[in-house]
Order: structure tokens, then C-alpha cells, then sequence
């Protein structure tokens, strides 16, 4: 089956198109991300300054600094009496208004990093509550479900400051994606008619294991392309992100950067990241499979691409237009699933929204691959190819 | 060994093959007929890849299509009009075909060499087959469709496309590849199985018309194959008469090979038959065994 899956790589990866728009799409990918001004804002030399000597753990030093210099420049703002001449010696930014916003906006920073810890205790409060509320209702399934929310929020804390708003970006960064998919198109089609085109398909169908084994090992080569292609576009977001705009703090729980607050999951950001691209790369099987299954179907290249075209746009429309259950689409774009606590009752079970979806759709993708497999036992490629006068 | 046994072939409601029944032993089959004659189609049934509309092929006793992979085993095929895989060398391709035959690895680097050998391509074995003649591409076609040893080699129309001295090469590397197998030669070029056929089967638009040894098939047309001369052109006037199976002009005079089933003219010069002959006869007319 290896050797297999290598020659369907050098029958299809020759094609100097592929190779060409991948290169291409890597530089556009590239151009892309140095445009989305995912840095800070213009900062001055002095405030990098100081972020380089606050970065890092939330010491009580470090806390006692900024909440005695928030509190000090407030007093001088309130006063009114302060010079607004430069002043690069006694300050950051060069003047003490400069100063004051600077700490005010660290303040604001740090009370919602610290108070974090509060805001989970009373998350876990609650819940607690409501178990004692749903117990006596004997309500099974919440009562599992406010168990599992303590579990979850339960003895968090932020421990380290970084600069998350280029991480943030990165992890909302779906561009890449689309890319992905035109490659997958590319490729799932070639697949399947360079044996028409070069009419090797008969030579195949008459040999002991080509018959059996091909769609198997063409299948194979897929899947494995579209994990490739998926980890070659995710591996050159994070070179790219990081070398435009320096991302510290990837070790961080999730729940470090604000907008995930509320995620269920303990992870790193690094490891979410991995969770989430691997469920990426589900959601891209699905279509590789959907492509390949219309080329094997269709035995025309336009129509499948119209119709895998069509099949993308329309999940992509029931995405943001519905919350229908089976969408490979969510997949791909599945930072919104992991940005809040999202369950479903499956017999008086509280299980995660995001395992129904990944679930469906594996499904789906199962079902694909047995009704290709028992269609190409039933009727082979070569056959329904002489039947279309080819 | 294999049999063909009343196979039928319909596409809708065009029916492109009618019973037919033939028996393959060790030997040269030439299957020869005009393009549209059904023969691609009958093989693509004998190989297994289309299935009959009616009737059976069975190989030493059993239907293909119940134990195909075994069928597969001894079976090598050479189809027409395939380019494989441009940029494949020829022993990548070789390689490559190993694999889909099912040859054990540990085999295969001394099967290719010796079959590179017998088609006279080891020296072009790390050229890219996109970069080969049409003779090579046709001797690729040949070494992919032996290297698994098959006692039975199907090659449609191999020699379409090559100059006269590659199908002479050709011609003799299939001669040499006959013995202890059956070899099924479908073409519609008549020389191309004339000197080394052991059998000729005649398709015409469906249907086995004539079938045996070219010396046969030739004796059979004796005394029916001459050459008139005349001084205008009466091809119109031949033509209602007999078949013409050739023409000359030469110094202003026409020489028209005929074929005729009546009495031949008196100033016709009998020669001896030719297997073209044979085949223009009947496919011209359109007989039926």
C-alpha cells in the first residue's frame, strides 16, 4: 500500500500547476498575514521597554508596580498640575499623560487577568448551586452537566502577561483554509482522471491487485495529500505570524486571551491549536472524499468541480445561516466552537457540542468511503467509462 | 484453455457484438476487422473489463467474471491508444506495474531487466516514457503486458502508428513471445498478422464472418484474385462487378486487382490471393460464416 500510495504521489505531483499554485498560494498566504497588522499598535521605545520587564509571570511585584504607578499618574491627572512637556528621563512614552494611559490601559489589563480567578469561582458557584437545585428535581442530566462545568472552571487562574492580540489573530486566521480546498480540488480530480487521460485504467482494471487495491490506495494518497497540504498551510500561518509579529505566551492556557474565557478546555494554546487543526483536517477529509466521490461518480472534471464548488458554498451558507448539525464547514472554522461551553443532552449525557459536530461528520465521511468502495466492487471505473464512450 | 461462448453485446439498443463462439489454445490469434467492427469490444470482454450482454468467457472451464483475480493472474493486456505515465521512466513504470501485478518485490528488479531485454529497451530504461518514439511506447506497452509471464496476451492494434520497420520488429518479438501462450492480435492492419497468425478471425460489424489459418482463408479465394489492365479508368464500371481490392496507374494505364466470386474476364491474370484479399471480400460484402 506504501509504495502504492508513492506512485499516486509522482503521478499527480509531476503536475508543475499543482506545484506552481502551491507556491503561489504559500506567497499570497505570506503576503496576507504581513497585511493584517496583528501588532501592537505603534508603541514607543519605552513602553516595548517596559513590556520586556513585565512580561512573563504575574509576580506580586510586578502587580504592586503597575497598581502603584496606575494610582500615582492617576492623582497627577486628576490634579491637572502636570508638565506636558517631553520628558523622556522621568518617563516611558516621553510625557506623563502618555505615561498615565499606558499604566491605565495595563491596569485595566491586569485587573481582568487577576479578577479571572473570581470570575470562574463564581461560574463554579453557581453550577454548584444548580446541582443541589437539579437534584432535588431529579434532573439527571443537568445536574451532570453543572458537575462537569465545576470540574471545568474550576481552580483557574492566569498566571503569566503577555501580548495575546497577534494570537488572537492567528487563531481566528482561516484565510489559509481556502487555499487548502482549491489544492484539494486540484488534486482530488486530477487523481482520478489521469488514468483516463493517459488510459492506464484498463491496463489497471486488468491486473490481479490494480482493480481492488486502486481506489483503496488513490484513497489513501488523499487523505494523506490533504493532511500534508493542511499541516504545510497551519505550520506556515504560525512561521508567518510569528516572524511578522512575534507571538510570546503560546504555552499559556487558552483561557489566557479573553475572548476564550469561557472555552471548556484546559489546554495550552499551542496544544488547542493542534486540537483544533487536527479537527481542520477532519472537516478537509470530508471534502477531499466529497471530491473524489463526484469524480468517481461524474467521470468529468467540470462537473465535479461545479458540483464540489457548489457543495462548499452551500455549507458555508448553512453555517452561518443555520445550526444545522452536519456541517463540515464548522470544522474548518471551529474557533467559535471552542470559545464557550456548548453541550447537548445525549442520553442524560452532557457531551460537547464540538464531539457531536467532529462525530457527524466522521460519519458522513465513513459512509462516503463504504459506497464508493462497494460501488467500485459492483462496477469498475473502466466500465463506466466504456459506457460513457470513453 | 479460454472460450468465448455465444457472447452478445448490446449498448441500449445497439447491439455492437452477435454470438460469438470461438476457442483459444497456445498460438497467434489475428483478430482482424475495420474500425467499428466490435473488435476492441471483444476484447474488453475477453480481458473482463466490460461484461457480456449475453453469453460467457471461460477460462479453463470457468467463468472469468467468478474468479477474475486468478483470471488476472495469467492474463497481460496491452490496450490501445495508452500514453501511461509521461513522466514515469521506463523502469519506474515497470517497477509500478510490478506492484500492481502483484509480483513480489524480491522479484521484480530481475524480472524487468530481462523483460527491458526481450523489448530491447534497457538502455532507455531511466528515460522518461514521455520522451520515447512511438515504437518505444508501443515496446513499454509490450513489456508492461508480459511481465507477469501471462498465458494469455491480448495487444489491441499494437502496431497503430509505427513506421514499417518497427512493426517488422514488432511482428518478430510477438512471434517470439507465442510460444506456450495465446497471444489475441487485434488490428485492422492485414500485414500485421499475415506472416505470423496461426489463426485469422475476420469481425465484421459484429459478427465472426470467417475464421482459420491465412493459408486457408488465402486457398480458399483461389482463382478469384486477378489483375485487369485497361487503358481508361473503369473503376466505375469494375466496381459493379467485382471487388477491387487495389489500384495502379502506371504510364496511363489502370491495373485493377479484383476479387470475384463469377467468372473471371478474359483478359484477367490470375495471381495468387493475399489475406488483404481475404479481407476486403468479406467485409466488403458483409458475409457470415
Amino acid at each position: 500500500m506504501i509504495k502504492g500510495v508513492y506512485y499516486e504521489v509522482k503521478k499527480v505531483l509531476h503536475n508543475k500547476v499543482f506545484l506552481g499554485l502551491m507556491f503561489v498560494f504559500l506567497c499570497v498566504n505570506c503576503y496576507r498575514i504581513s497585511q493584517l497588522g496583528a501588532h501592537d499598535p505603534a508603541i514607543s521605545e519605552g513602553e516595548a521597554r517596559l513590556y520586556q520587564e513585565l512580561k512573563g509571570e504575574l509576580t506580586d511585584e510586578k502587580i504592586g508596580f503597575v497598581v502603584d504607578n496606575y494610582v500615582r499618574y492617576k492623582g497627577i491627572i486628576e490634579e491637572g498640575t502636570y508638565s506636558r512637556e517631553e520628558n523622556t528621563e522621568d518617563t516611558y512614552t516621553g510625557y506623563i499623560h502618555g505615561d498615565y494611559i499606558m499604566f491605565l490601559k495595563l491596569f485595566t489589563e491586569w485587573k481582568e487577568l487577576y479578577e479571572y480567578r473570581y470570575y470562574c469561582r463564581d461560574i463554579v458557584q453557581r453550577a454548584s448551586e444548580n446541582v443541589l437545585f437539579f437534584e432535588d428535581k431529579d434532573n439527571t442530566f443537568d445536574v451532570k452537566n453543572n458537575q462537569a462545568i465545576m470540574e471545568k472552571y474550576g481552580g483557574r487562574k492566569i498566571q503569566n502577561y503577555y501580548h495575546k492580540d497577534a494570537i488572537e489573530r492567528y487563531l481566528e486566521y482561516d484565510f489559509s483554509s481556502v487555499f487548502i480546498i482549491l489544492l484539494i480540488l486540484l488534486i482530488s480530480t486530477e487523481l482520478i482522471f489521469v488514468e483516463n487521460k493517459t488510459k492506464m485504467n484498463y491496463v489497471i482494471d486488468c491486473s490481479s491487485y490494480g482493480r481492488a487495491r486502486l481506489l483503496g490506495t488513490k484513497l489513501v494518497f488523499l487523505l494523506f495529500i490533504t493532511t500534508l497540504l493542511s499541516l504545510l498551510f497551519y505550520a506556515s500561518d504560525l512561521a508567518f505570524f510569528h516572524l511578522f509579529y512575534e507571538m510570546e505566551g503560546l504555552s499559556d492556557p487558552l483561557f489566557s486571551i479573553m475572548a476564550y474565557k469561557n472555552t471548556p478546555v484546559d489546554w495550552s494554546i499551542i496544544g488547542y491549536q493542534i486540537v483544533a487543526v487536527a479537527i481542520k483536517i477532519i472537516g478537509f477529509q470530508f471534502f477531499t472524499v466529497l471530491t473524489f466521490g463526484f469524480s468517481y461518480l461524474f467521470l468529468n472534471q467540470i462537473y465535479t468541480v461545479i458540483f464540489s464548488a457548489s457543495s462548499f458554498v452551500l455549507f458555508v451558507f448553512v453555517c452561518e445561516n443555520t445550526r444545522w448539525v452536519f456541517n463540515p464547514v464548522l470544522l474548518l472554522v471551529n474557533h467559535n466552537l471552542f470559545s464557550g461551553y456548548h453541550v447537548v443532552n445525549i442520553f442524560n449525557q452532557p457531551v460537547s457540542l464540538i464531539v457531536v459536530y467532529v462525530a457527524v461528520v466522521v460519519l458522513a465521511l465513513l459512509g462516503m468511503l463504504l459506497f464508493l468502495f462497494l460501488k467500485n466492487r459492483r462496477t469498475s471505473i473502466s466500465e463506466r467509462l466504456m459506457k460513457k464512450g470513453m | 484453455m479460454l472460450e468465448v461462448t455465444n457472447v452478445n453485446k448490446n449498448y441500449g439498443k445497439k447491439q455492437v457484438l452477435y454470438a460469438i463462439n470461438l476457442k483459444f489454445e497456445n498460438g497467434i490469434y489475428g483478430l482482424l476487422g475495420p474500425n467499428g467492427a466490435g473488435k476492441t469490444t471483444l476484447i474488453h470482454i475477453i480481458t473482463g473489463l466490460i461484461p457480456p450482454s449475453g453469453g460467457k468467457v471461460t477460462y479453463r472451464g470457468t467463468d472469468i467474471r467468478e474468479r477474475k483475480n486468478r483470471y488476472h493472474d495469467d492474463l497481460g493486456f496491452m490496450p490501445q491508444y495508452t500514453s501511461y505515465y509521461p513522466n514515469f521512466t521506463g523502469m519506474e513504470f515497470l517497477n509500478y506495474m510490478c506492484t500492481i501485478k502483484g509480483i513480489p518485490a524480491r522479484k521484480q528488479k530481475e524480472i524487468i531487466s530481462e523483460v527491458l531485454r526481450i523489448v530491447n529497451l534497457t538502455e532507455h530504461r531511466n528515460e522518461k516514457i514521455g520522451h520515447y518514439s512511438g515504437g518505444m511506447k508501443q515496446r513499454i506497452g509490450i513489456a508492461q503486458a508480459i511481465i507477469n509471464n501471462p498465458k494469455i496476451l491480448i495487444l489491441d492494434e499494437p502496431t497503430a502508428g509505427l513506421d514499417p520497420l518497427e512493426r517488422i520488429r514488432f511482428r518478430n518479438l510477438i512471434s517470439e513471445l507465442s510460444k506456450d501462450r495465446v497471444v489475441i492480435l487485434a488490428t485492422h492492419i492485414v500485414p500485421d498478422v499475415e506472416s505470423i497468425a496461426s489463426k485469422v478471425l475476420l469481425l465484421h460489424k459484429g459478427r465472426l464472418i470467417e475464421g482459420g489459418s491465412p493459408e486457408k482463408l488465402m486457398n480458399d479465394l483461389d482463382g478469384r484474385v486477378a489483375l485487369i489492365t485497361t487503358e481508361c479508368d473503369c473503376k466505375t464500371e469494375i466496381e459493379q462487378e467485382y471487388h477491387i481490392s487495389n489500384v495502379v496507374v502506371n504510364n496511363n494505364k489502370y491495373q485493377y486487382r479484383i476479387i470475384s466470386d463469377k467468372t473471371l474476364p478474359a483478359n484477367a491474370v490470375l495471381v495468387a490471393p493475399t489475406l488483404e484479399d481475404v479481407f476486403l471480400l468479406h467485409t466488403q460484402s458483409g458475409e457470415e460464416v
